[in-house]
């Protein structure tokens, strides 16, 4: 079930209504929110169901086992448990082709062919997601940072929480299972707050991300036989394209939960308003970038340890990032490019040294931050540039184009009017995301606005282009495929 | 929470003043490339002619339903030649969804002698979307049109229903929505549609389209299917001549099979066009294409016995 479809729209009444009637009891709650979020699930495969349950099953089990005991090995033995089948699950359904044709490749190239074919089945949608989360719980308890959980039920709940079951945020069980083992009481600021941020999401993704996805995907596919200015523009809708897909996704998830009474993680902060690629990657999907920094960077020694070390521990970080992403070398140039661009400040200590919104408190940036926001976002478009392209060599070859003198040309498009009208809307967009870049999301300011007459008319004004301008084919999440 | 439901329902009211209004003002004031969900550039085919004339058919000896190889392949003049009478009421990406409503809508009518029923899979994966505004946007209203706006479920009809309704209502020129003339092609009669050119930019170019069947398209041809026999009226499905590379491609990658539903015939069997002559683009024919194909569809109808014989003129 997706999120921009009537189904969805009729499902969530039904399931919020209930759920606030069971109000009177912990468990009935959770036990609604297991069963709505099953056939959530369920809606795309039910086959996939026995997957989600069980790898809840064993860290649930492994949550417990880990508690029961405290010789250290047999704790260890649990943790590795956990993180063997979780990641097993992973390298089986999203790995298995990656491994086996580069194993295939790797014998080629000694002169030797290998008949091994790769099993061909589906990628259970929300995999990457959940596994992570799932895991997250097991070095916790191992950890001794959180109690296990006081019954499936809610652990399931946790595992299983429809918002952000398919494409995040990626949550922690120490920030979110605790929120499933208290009463929840039903807040009409945080209800209001939670509808602004589902249609704010919503016009994200169908306005935005895609139309974007319809002229940049043509362009990509065409890219040999176009100037490099076109190729410029595409690279550009789609950094709009998948901030549009990925945030707005995150920004319904986090608005649906707040009507449940649920507090998720803040996945996306107006990372395109960065001044460097270390502040970029403190706003891009931050829960996946903390859960490496707090399960593989620290744990490798982060930063307290020697130069090359740090070294190798951002390129670990980066590299297993792009190949979270998929199983394709394309997304681990990605996390290279990223690694090297990251690791210089790092050894500057440059990383962190802007932990504010940009202009906090004035209406426009100075002349220095724009420069640093253009030089940021080009940086972080050449990486989108093998983020997007179907292989490494196309990657190269679009960015030997758009670097060539073509890109001095007039874009060659095949849809200018459409093209026009997407780059008014990209402008009014960044304006109100500017304008709300202090807040959790752009909408959020306006819970400081007096009038509710004006607030209404914002409302309609959004649905209304939401109306006027989404697209007629269904364009699927980006982050599914992941 | 109650304030919250309360609010909710009574922003979903307001709404649903609001956006009405604001949709027509917006289709009064903006241009046309800001209006895409509204008109969406006019498709090609004629829509409004060909419906405003079908109100004064009765009783065609042949109505052809499809897409647009169904308004592009049959020429009513040749058929007039041999002494038929028929109407074509094929429309731009017409999805089995759209064809079914028009069944539902027309036939009861019309009543034509033999229905030809223009099929390829493409028919089957569309949304219907466009098409579907092509129609709500084209056709009388009616109450019916809400069973049109249940079937394809998207905003975009709805918007085209709204701006549809005020343009009746209001003392506004509907001439943007009628499409007399373009410069690809020409309306001649009885509802075909004529390019002007022998042959597009891009001939042989085969666009990639999606290839998965909607469920809801299949329901709504069994349907038709079922419809038709109920009416007790005669049916054969016909896929038109394509270009070789287009007719080996759709075939590698069917998943339908037309034939469980009725007498099929594909035409790319039958007859052999050449690509050069006798196409306008991959999948369908110029004016030589359609001269050729016709005179030998209406001996085929006639050899098989599918319609009565009729004096030649």
């Amino acid at each position: 079930m997706l999120f921009n479809t009537l189904d969805f729209a009729i499902f969530l009444p039904i399931v919020f209504a209930i759920y606030w009637m069971l109000s009177l009891s912990l468990v009935r709650q959770n036990a609604w929110i297991v069963i709505t979020s099953l056939v959530f699930y369920g809606w795309w495969d039910w086959r996939f169901l026995f997957l989600l349950i069980s790898s809840a099953l064993v860290d649930y089990l492994v949550g417990i086992k880990l508690t029961s005991t405290d010789i250290e090995k047999h704790r260890k033995y649990w943790l590795w448990l956990s993180i063997v089948v979780n990641l097993g699950l992973l390298g089986f359904f999203k790995y298995q082709h990656f491994f086996i044709e580069n194993f295939v490749s790797a014998f080629r190239l000694f002169g030797y062919t290998l008949d091994v074919r790769p099993l061909q089945y589906i990628l259970p949608v929300g995999i990457s997601f959940y596994t992570f989360q799932t895991m997250s719980y097991s070095i916790d308890v191992y950890r001794r940072r959180l109690l296990p959980a006081q019954n499936f039920t809610s652990f399931l709940a946790y595992v299983s929480f429809f918002p952000q079951l398919v494409a995040g945020p990626i949550e922690r069980a120490t920030h979110l299972l605790p929120q499933f083992e208290k009463e929840r009481t039903f807040s009409y600021p945080n209800a209001v707050q939670g509808m602004r941020q589902i249609l704010w999401g919503l016009l994200k993704k169908m306005v935005i991300a895609d139309n974007c996805a319809a002229i940049a995907d043509p362009i990509f596919a065409e890219y040999a036989n176009l100037p490099g200015s076109t190729l410029l523009l595409g690279v550009i809708l789609f950094a709009v394209q998948i901030y549009g897909d990925f945030s707005g996704y995150s920004d319904i998830a986090i608005g649906t939960a707040k009507l449940f009474g649920f507090e998720l993680l803040q996945n996306f902060a107006f990372p395109y308003f960065s001044r460097d690629v270390g502040e970029f990657w403190r706003r891009w999907h931050i829960s996946l970038t903390s859960w490496f920094k707090d399960y593989v960077y620290i744990p490798l020694g982060g930063s307290r340890v020697g130069r090359w070390k740090i070294i190798r521990n951002v390129l670990v970080v980066f590299l297993l990032s792009g190949f979270w992403h998929g199983p394709n070398w394309q997304y681990i140039v990605w996390g290279v490019w990223h690694a090297l661009l990251f690791v210089p400040l790092m050894l500057l200590g440059n990383n962190r040294q802007y932990l504010h919104p940009v202009a906090a408190g004035k209406l426009l940036p100075s002349f220095g931050e724009i420069t640093r926001m253009v030089i940021t976002f080009s940086l972080v478009c050449i990486g989108w540039v093998f983020f997007r392209s179907p292989d490494i060599t196309s990657a190269f070859e679009y960015l030997r184009i758009m670097a060539s003198p073509s890109l001095f040309i007039i874009p060659k498009l095949e849809q200018e009017a459409m093209t026009f009208t997407l780059i008014l809307l990209i402008l009014v967009f960044f304006s109100v995301e500017w304008w709300g870049r202090e807040s959790q999301f752009a909408l959020g300011r306006l819970e400081g606005w007096s009038s509710s007459v004006g607030r209404w008319a914002v409302y309609l004004i959004l649905l209304s282009m939401l109306g006027l301008f989404m697209k007629a084919e269904d364009v699927p999440f980006i982050y599914f495929q992941f | 929470m109650w304030k919250f439901i309360f609010k909710c329902f009574s922003f979903l009211l307001v709404g649903a003043v609001i956006y009405p209004l604001f949709l027509v003002g917006w289709g009064i004031i903006m241009p046309v490339q800001f209006k895409s969900n509204l008109i969406n550039t006019p498709l090609l085919g004629f829509t409004s002619e060909k419906l405003a004339e079908l109100r004064r058919v009765s009783q065609p000896d042949i109505l052809f339903l499809g897409s647009s190889h169904a308004y592009r392949s049959f020429d009513p003049r040749i058929f007039q030649q041999s002494g038929y009478r028929i109407f074509n009421l094929g429309t731009s990406q017409q999805t089995a969804v759209v064809t079914n409503w028009l069944v539902d809508r027309y036939m009861d009518r019309i009543k034509p002698g033999l229905v030809v029923y223009v099929v390829d899979q493409g028919m089957l994966t569309s949304s219907g979307v466009e098409s579907a505004v092509d129609i709500m946007l084209n056709d009388s209203m009616g109450l019916d049109m809400l069973r049109l706006l249940s079937d394809v479920n998207h905003i975009n009809l709805l918007n085209a229903g709204i701006y549809h309704l005020a343009w009746d209502i209001l003392p506004l020129s509907k001439s943007h929505m009628i499409q007399k003339f373009n410069n690809k092609e020409k309306y001649i009669s009885a509802g075909y549609s004529i390019y002007l050119k022998d042959s597009s930019k891009n001939k042989f170019v085969i666009q990639k389209n999606k290839l998965a069947l909607s469920k809801v398209n299949i329901f709504k041809f069994q349907k038709i299917i079922l419809n038709l026999k109920k009416r007790g009226i005669s049916y054969i499905l016909v896929t038109t001549p394509f270009t070789k590379d287009y007719a080996l491609k759709r075939r590698s990658s069917a998943l339908f099979n037309f034939a469980d539903y009725g007498p099929y015939t594909d035409f790319n069997d039958e007859i052999k066009l050449d690509d050069n002559t006798h196409f306008y683009d991959a999948h369908h024919l110029n004016q030589k294409g359609v001269n050729e194909f016709n005179r030998y569809f209406i001996r085929w109808m006639e050899d098989n016995r599918i319609i009565p014989l009729k004096g030649k003129k």
